[in-house]
Protein backbone atom coordinates (compact mmCIF):
# COMPACT_ATOMS: atom_id res chain seq x y z
CA UNK A 1 0.00 0.00 0.00
CA UNK A 2 1.58 3.20 -1.16
CA UNK A 3 0.02 6.21 0.47
CA UNK A 4 1.88 8.52 -1.85
CA UNK A 5 -0.17 7.09 -4.72
CA UNK A 6 -3.41 6.49 -2.85
CA UNK A 7 -3.72 9.93 -1.27
CA UNK A 8 -3.69 11.84 -4.57
CA UNK A 9 -6.08 9.27 -6.06
CA UNK A 10 -8.47 9.89 -3.17
CA UNK A 11 -8.15 13.65 -3.53
CA UNK A 12 -8.74 13.49 -7.30
CA UNK A 13 -11.80 11.26 -6.85
CA UNK A 14 -13.29 13.76 -4.39
CA UNK A 15 -12.47 16.66 -6.70
CA UNK A 16 -13.99 14.90 -9.70
CA UNK A 17 -17.12 14.02 -7.71
CA UNK A 18 -17.67 17.66 -6.79
CA UNK A 19 -16.97 18.80 -10.33
CA UNK A 20 -19.42 16.27 -11.81
CA UNK A 21 -22.05 17.26 -9.29
CA UNK A 22 -21.74 20.87 -10.41
CA UNK A 23 -21.76 19.90 -14.10
CA UNK A 24 -24.87 17.72 -13.79
CA UNK A 25 -26.70 20.37 -11.78
CA UNK A 26 -25.86 23.06 -14.32
CA UNK A 27 -26.98 20.87 -17.21
CA UNK A 28 -30.34 20.46 -15.53
CA UNK A 29 -32.84 17.74 -14.83
CA UNK A 30 -33.06 16.54 -18.37
CA UNK A 31 -29.60 15.04 -18.14
CA UNK A 32 -30.98 12.43 -15.76
CA UNK A 33 -34.76 12.28 -16.11
CA UNK A 34 -36.36 11.99 -19.55
CA UNK A 35 -33.30 10.18 -20.74
CA UNK A 36 -32.78 10.27 -24.44
CA UNK A 37 -30.13 7.93 -25.82
CA UNK A 38 -27.96 10.93 -26.43
CA UNK A 39 -28.22 12.21 -22.87
CA UNK A 40 -27.13 8.78 -21.75
CA UNK A 41 -24.16 8.93 -24.08
CA UNK A 42 -23.12 12.33 -22.79
CA UNK A 43 -23.31 10.98 -19.25
CA UNK A 44 -21.18 8.01 -20.28
CA UNK A 45 -18.73 10.22 -22.11
CA UNK A 46 -18.28 12.27 -18.97
CA UNK A 47 -17.95 9.09 -16.92
CA UNK A 48 -15.25 7.71 -19.21
CA UNK A 49 -13.26 10.91 -19.05
CA UNK A 50 -13.51 11.00 -15.29
CA UNK A 51 -11.87 7.65 -14.61
CA UNK A 52 -8.68 8.69 -16.37
CA UNK A 53 -8.52 11.76 -14.16
CA UNK A 54 -9.06 9.80 -10.96
CA UNK A 55 -6.29 7.33 -11.80
CA UNK A 56 -4.07 10.19 -12.81
CA UNK A 57 -3.57 8.93 -16.36
CA UNK A 58 -4.21 12.43 -17.59
CA UNK A 59 -3.58 15.74 -15.88
CA UNK A 60 -6.28 17.41 -13.85
CA UNK A 61 -6.23 20.51 -16.06
CA UNK A 62 -6.64 18.41 -19.20
CA UNK A 63 -9.45 16.38 -17.67
CA UNK A 64 -11.32 19.42 -16.45
CA UNK A 65 -10.95 21.04 -19.85
CA UNK A 66 -12.55 18.03 -21.56
CA UNK A 67 -15.37 17.81 -19.03
CA UNK A 68 -16.13 21.50 -19.34
CA UNK A 69 -16.04 21.29 -23.14
CA UNK A 70 -18.44 18.33 -23.28
CA UNK A 71 -20.74 19.97 -20.73
CA UNK A 72 -20.67 23.25 -22.65
CA UNK A 73 -21.56 21.43 -25.87
CA UNK A 74 -24.44 19.64 -24.19
CA UNK A 75 -25.63 22.93 -22.78
CA UNK A 76 -25.32 24.59 -26.18
CA UNK A 77 -27.33 21.90 -28.00
CA UNK A 78 -30.01 21.90 -25.27
CA UNK A 79 -30.27 25.67 -25.48
CA UNK A 80 -30.37 25.59 -29.27
CA UNK A 81 -33.23 23.08 -29.36
CA UNK A 82 -35.06 25.13 -26.72
CA UNK A 83 -34.61 28.41 -28.55
CA UNK A 84 -35.30 27.26 -32.09
CA UNK A 85 -37.96 24.75 -33.16
CA UNK A 86 -36.09 24.19 -36.42
CA UNK A 87 -32.93 23.23 -34.52
CA UNK A 88 -35.00 20.97 -32.24
CA UNK A 89 -36.34 19.12 -35.27
CA UNK A 90 -32.82 18.45 -36.46
CA UNK A 91 -31.27 17.65 -33.07
CA UNK A 92 -34.12 15.70 -31.50
CA UNK A 93 -36.32 14.70 -34.41
CA UNK A 94 -40.13 14.79 -34.47
CA UNK A 95 -42.72 12.41 -32.97
CA UNK A 96 -43.84 9.65 -35.35
CA UNK A 97 -47.47 8.48 -35.21
CA UNK A 98 -47.86 4.67 -35.17
CA UNK A 99 -51.60 4.49 -34.45
CA UNK A 100 -54.03 7.09 -35.83
CA UNK A 101 -57.80 7.10 -35.28
CA UNK A 102 -57.89 3.51 -34.11
CA UNK A 103 -55.86 2.11 -36.98
CA UNK A 104 -52.20 1.11 -37.22
CA UNK A 105 -50.32 3.74 -39.16
CA UNK A 106 -48.09 1.72 -41.50
CA UNK A 107 -45.98 4.65 -42.76
CA UNK A 108 -44.99 5.65 -39.26
CA UNK A 109 -44.32 2.03 -38.29
CA UNK A 110 -42.03 1.60 -41.28
CA UNK A 111 -40.21 4.80 -40.43
CA UNK A 112 -39.61 3.62 -36.86
CA UNK A 113 -39.00 -0.01 -37.89
CA UNK A 114 -41.68 -0.99 -35.41
CA UNK A 115 -43.67 -4.11 -36.30
CA UNK A 116 -47.29 -4.80 -35.35
CA UNK A 117 -46.30 -6.91 -32.36
CA UNK A 118 -44.20 -4.08 -30.95
CA UNK A 119 -46.97 -1.53 -31.42
CA UNK A 120 -49.44 -3.82 -29.65
CA UNK A 121 -46.94 -4.38 -26.84
CA UNK A 122 -46.52 -0.62 -26.42
CA UNK A 123 -50.31 -0.28 -26.15
CA UNK A 124 -50.54 -3.17 -23.66
CA UNK A 125 -48.10 -1.35 -21.42
CA UNK A 126 -50.83 1.32 -21.17
CA UNK A 127 -53.47 -1.35 -20.47
CA UNK A 128 -54.87 -0.94 -23.98
CA UNK A 129 -55.97 -4.18 -25.64
CA UNK A 130 -57.44 -2.90 -28.88
CA UNK A 131 -55.94 -0.23 -31.18
CA UNK A 132 -59.52 0.94 -31.89
CA UNK A 133 -59.47 2.65 -28.49
CA UNK A 134 -56.55 4.84 -29.50
CA UNK A 135 -56.91 8.29 -31.04
CA UNK A 136 -53.18 8.70 -31.57
CA UNK A 137 -50.08 6.85 -30.40
CA UNK A 138 -46.69 8.33 -31.24
CA UNK A 139 -43.07 7.44 -30.79
CA UNK A 140 -41.86 10.54 -28.99
CA UNK A 141 -38.42 12.05 -29.54
CA UNK A 142 -37.02 10.31 -26.47
CA UNK A 143 -38.13 6.97 -27.93
CA UNK A 144 -41.08 6.39 -25.61
CA UNK A 145 -44.53 5.68 -27.00
CA UNK A 146 -47.28 8.06 -25.89
CA UNK A 147 -50.89 6.90 -26.11
CA UNK A 148 -53.88 9.25 -26.33
CA UNK A 149 -57.23 7.46 -26.09
CA UNK A 150 -60.40 8.19 -28.05
CA UNK A 151 -62.92 10.30 -26.16
CA UNK A 152 -65.24 7.35 -25.43
CA UNK A 153 -62.40 5.13 -24.22
CA UNK A 154 -61.03 7.71 -21.85
CA UNK A 155 -61.26 7.12 -18.15
CA UNK A 156 -64.54 8.45 -16.72
CA UNK A 157 -64.23 11.54 -14.56
CA UNK A 158 -66.24 12.73 -11.62
CA UNK A 159 -67.90 15.37 -13.82
CA UNK A 160 -69.21 12.61 -16.11
CA UNK A 161 -71.00 11.01 -13.18
CA UNK A 162 -72.52 14.40 -12.31
CA UNK A 163 -73.81 14.64 -15.87
CA UNK A 164 -75.48 11.22 -15.61
CA UNK A 165 -77.06 12.18 -12.29
CA UNK A 166 -78.46 15.44 -13.68
CA UNK A 167 -79.82 13.64 -16.72
CA UNK A 168 -81.53 11.04 -14.53
CA UNK A 169 -82.97 13.73 -12.27
CA UNK A 170 -84.46 15.74 -15.16
CA UNK A 171 -85.92 12.55 -16.63
CA UNK A 172 -87.52 11.67 -13.33
CA UNK A 173 -88.96 15.17 -13.00
CA UNK A 174 -90.35 14.94 -16.50
CA UNK A 175 -92.22 11.71 -15.69
CA UNK A 176 -93.62 13.22 -12.46
CA UNK B 1 -1.65 17.21 -25.70
CA UNK B 2 -2.31 20.85 -26.46
CA UNK B 3 -5.47 22.27 -24.86
CA UNK B 4 -6.93 23.38 -28.19
CA UNK B 5 -6.40 19.88 -29.60
CA UNK B 6 -8.38 18.48 -26.66
CA UNK B 7 -11.23 20.89 -27.28
CA UNK B 8 -11.29 20.03 -30.97
CA UNK B 9 -11.32 16.30 -30.17
CA UNK B 10 -14.15 16.72 -27.66
CA UNK B 11 -16.11 18.78 -30.17
CA UNK B 12 -15.51 16.21 -32.86
CA UNK B 13 -16.59 13.20 -30.80
CA UNK B 14 -19.67 15.03 -29.58
CA UNK B 15 -20.84 15.97 -33.05
CA UNK B 16 -19.94 12.54 -34.46
CA UNK B 17 -21.99 10.80 -31.77
CA UNK B 18 -24.96 13.09 -32.19
CA UNK B 19 -24.95 12.48 -35.94
CA UNK B 20 -24.53 8.71 -35.54
CA UNK B 21 -27.40 8.43 -33.08
CA UNK B 22 -29.74 10.52 -35.18
CA UNK B 23 -28.84 8.52 -38.28
CA UNK B 24 -29.30 5.16 -36.54
CA UNK B 25 -32.88 6.13 -35.58
CA UNK B 26 -33.81 7.28 -32.14
CA UNK B 27 -35.72 4.18 -31.19
CA UNK B 28 -32.63 2.06 -31.75
CA UNK B 29 -31.04 3.08 -28.47
CA UNK B 30 -33.72 4.86 -26.50
CA UNK B 31 -35.82 1.73 -26.17
CA UNK B 32 -33.24 0.56 -23.66
CA UNK B 33 -33.34 -3.17 -23.93
CA UNK B 34 -30.39 -4.77 -22.19
CA UNK B 35 -28.56 -5.14 -25.47
CA UNK B 36 -29.02 -1.49 -26.42
CA UNK B 37 -27.58 -0.57 -23.08
CA UNK B 38 -24.49 -2.67 -23.75
CA UNK B 39 -24.15 -0.96 -27.10
CA UNK B 40 -24.25 2.45 -25.46
CA UNK B 41 -21.61 1.34 -22.98
CA UNK B 42 -19.33 0.21 -25.80
CA UNK B 43 -19.82 3.52 -27.59
CA UNK B 44 -18.97 5.37 -24.40
CA UNK B 45 -15.81 3.33 -24.07
CA UNK B 46 -14.82 4.03 -27.65
CA UNK B 47 -15.11 7.77 -27.18
CA UNK B 48 -12.65 8.39 -24.42
CA UNK B 49 -9.75 6.95 -26.39
CA UNK B 50 -10.52 9.54 -29.05
CA UNK B 51 -10.63 12.31 -26.48
CA UNK B 52 -7.15 11.49 -25.21
CA UNK B 53 -5.83 10.99 -28.70
CA UNK B 54 -5.04 7.30 -28.25
CA UNK B 55 -6.82 6.44 -31.49
CA UNK B 56 -7.45 8.55 -34.55
CA UNK B 57 -10.78 10.10 -35.46
CA UNK B 58 -11.15 7.94 -38.55
CA UNK B 59 -10.72 4.79 -36.50
CA UNK B 60 -13.37 5.89 -34.03
CA UNK B 61 -15.86 6.73 -36.76
CA UNK B 62 -15.21 3.35 -38.38
CA UNK B 63 -15.69 1.45 -35.10
CA UNK B 64 -18.75 3.37 -33.94
CA UNK B 65 -20.20 3.42 -37.46
CA UNK B 66 -19.81 -0.35 -37.77
CA UNK B 67 -21.69 -0.89 -34.48
CA UNK B 68 -24.48 1.44 -35.48
CA UNK B 69 -24.69 -0.21 -38.89
CA UNK B 70 -25.11 -3.62 -37.23
CA UNK B 71 -27.83 -2.17 -35.02
CA UNK B 72 -29.60 -0.62 -38.00
CA UNK B 73 -29.41 -3.87 -40.00
CA UNK B 74 -30.71 -5.85 -37.01
CA UNK B 75 -33.63 -3.41 -36.57
CA UNK B 76 -34.47 -3.58 -40.25
CA UNK B 77 -34.30 -7.38 -40.28
CA UNK B 78 -36.50 -7.51 -37.19
CA UNK B 79 -39.03 -5.27 -38.91
CA UNK B 80 -39.02 -7.16 -42.18
CA UNK B 81 -39.01 -10.73 -40.96
CA UNK B 82 -40.87 -12.31 -38.09
CA UNK B 83 -38.20 -14.96 -37.83
CA UNK B 84 -35.37 -12.46 -37.37
CA UNK B 85 -37.43 -10.58 -34.77
CA UNK B 86 -37.98 -13.79 -32.80
CA UNK B 87 -34.27 -14.47 -32.94
CA UNK B 88 -33.25 -11.04 -31.67
CA UNK B 89 -35.94 -10.30 -29.07
CA UNK B 90 -37.51 -12.48 -26.46
CA UNK B 91 -41.21 -12.39 -27.36
CA UNK B 92 -43.83 -11.21 -24.83
CA UNK B 93 -45.04 -14.06 -22.60
CA UNK B 94 -48.25 -14.40 -20.62
CA UNK B 95 -47.30 -14.99 -16.97
CA UNK B 96 -50.70 -14.91 -15.32
CA UNK B 97 -54.25 -15.26 -16.57
CA UNK B 98 -57.35 -14.53 -14.48
CA UNK B 99 -55.49 -15.03 -11.23
CA UNK B 100 -53.87 -18.28 -12.35
CA UNK B 101 -50.10 -18.13 -12.47
CA UNK B 102 -48.44 -19.90 -15.40
CA UNK B 103 -45.58 -21.72 -13.65
CA UNK B 104 -44.17 -22.90 -16.95
CA UNK B 105 -43.83 -19.29 -18.11
CA UNK B 106 -42.30 -18.23 -14.81
CA UNK B 107 -39.65 -20.90 -15.17
CA UNK B 108 -38.96 -19.91 -18.79
CA UNK B 109 -38.45 -16.28 -17.82
CA UNK B 110 -36.67 -17.14 -14.55
CA UNK B 111 -39.11 -15.07 -12.53
CA UNK B 112 -39.91 -16.35 -9.04
CA UNK B 113 -43.43 -16.14 -7.65
CA UNK B 114 -42.21 -13.52 -5.21
CA UNK B 115 -40.90 -11.39 -8.08
CA UNK B 116 -44.17 -11.82 -9.95
CA UNK B 117 -46.08 -10.66 -6.87
CA UNK B 118 -43.74 -7.68 -6.64
CA UNK B 119 -44.30 -6.74 -10.29
CA UNK B 120 -48.04 -6.85 -9.74
CA UNK B 121 -47.81 -4.85 -6.50
CA UNK B 122 -45.94 -2.18 -8.43
CA UNK B 123 -48.96 -2.08 -10.74
CA UNK B 124 -51.13 -1.59 -7.67
CA UNK B 125 -52.40 -5.19 -7.58
CA UNK B 126 -52.41 -7.17 -4.33
CA UNK B 127 -53.00 -10.97 -4.67
CA UNK B 128 -56.73 -10.67 -3.90
CA UNK B 129 -57.15 -8.56 -7.05
CA UNK B 130 -55.22 -10.84 -9.39
CA UNK B 131 -58.49 -12.40 -10.54
CA UNK B 132 -59.37 -9.02 -12.11
CA UNK B 133 -56.55 -9.44 -14.60
CA UNK B 134 -57.35 -11.05 -17.94
CA UNK B 135 -53.69 -11.38 -18.95
CA UNK B 136 -50.47 -10.21 -17.39
CA UNK B 137 -47.51 -10.36 -19.75
CA UNK B 138 -43.81 -9.89 -19.44
CA UNK B 139 -43.04 -7.74 -22.49
CA UNK B 140 -39.83 -7.90 -24.53
CA UNK B 141 -38.24 -5.06 -22.60
CA UNK B 142 -38.85 -6.86 -19.29
CA UNK B 143 -41.71 -4.62 -18.16
CA UNK B 144 -45.02 -6.16 -17.10
CA UNK B 145 -48.23 -5.24 -18.92
CA UNK B 146 -51.68 -5.75 -17.45
CA UNK B 147 -54.91 -6.19 -19.43
CA UNK B 148 -58.10 -6.07 -17.34
CA UNK B 149 -61.04 -8.43 -17.47
CA UNK B 150 -63.98 -6.73 -19.13
CA UNK B 151 -65.92 -6.38 -15.87
CA UNK B 152 -62.93 -5.19 -13.85
CA UNK B 153 -61.44 -2.55 -16.10
CA UNK B 154 -61.61 1.08 -14.99
CA UNK B 155 -64.78 2.95 -15.89
CA UNK B 156 -64.86 4.70 -19.25
CA UNK B 157 -66.84 7.66 -20.45
CA UNK B 158 -68.71 5.33 -22.83
CA UNK B 159 -69.82 3.15 -19.88
CA UNK B 160 -71.81 6.08 -18.49
CA UNK B 161 -73.48 6.87 -21.81
CA UNK B 162 -75.98 4.05 -21.35
CA UNK B 163 -79.31 4.72 -23.07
Amino acid sequence: VDLQVLAPTFARAVGVYVLMLVVIRVLGKRTIGNFSAFDLLVALMLGEVVDEIIYGDVGLAQGVLVIVTVAALKYATSWLSYASPAAARILEGVPTPVVVDGKLHRDGMRQELMNEGEVRAALRLRCVDDPAEVKIAQVETDGEVSVILEEWARQAQKADLEKVRTRRRTRKEATV
Amino acid sequence: MEPHALVVRALFSYVALLALLRAAHKRALAEATAFDFVLVLILGDLIDDVLWGEVGAAQFVTAAGALMLCEAVASLAGFRSRWAWRLATSPPRVMMRRGTVDREALRAEQVSEGELAEMLRLEGLPPERWADVEEMRLESGGEPSVLWRAAARPLRKADLESP
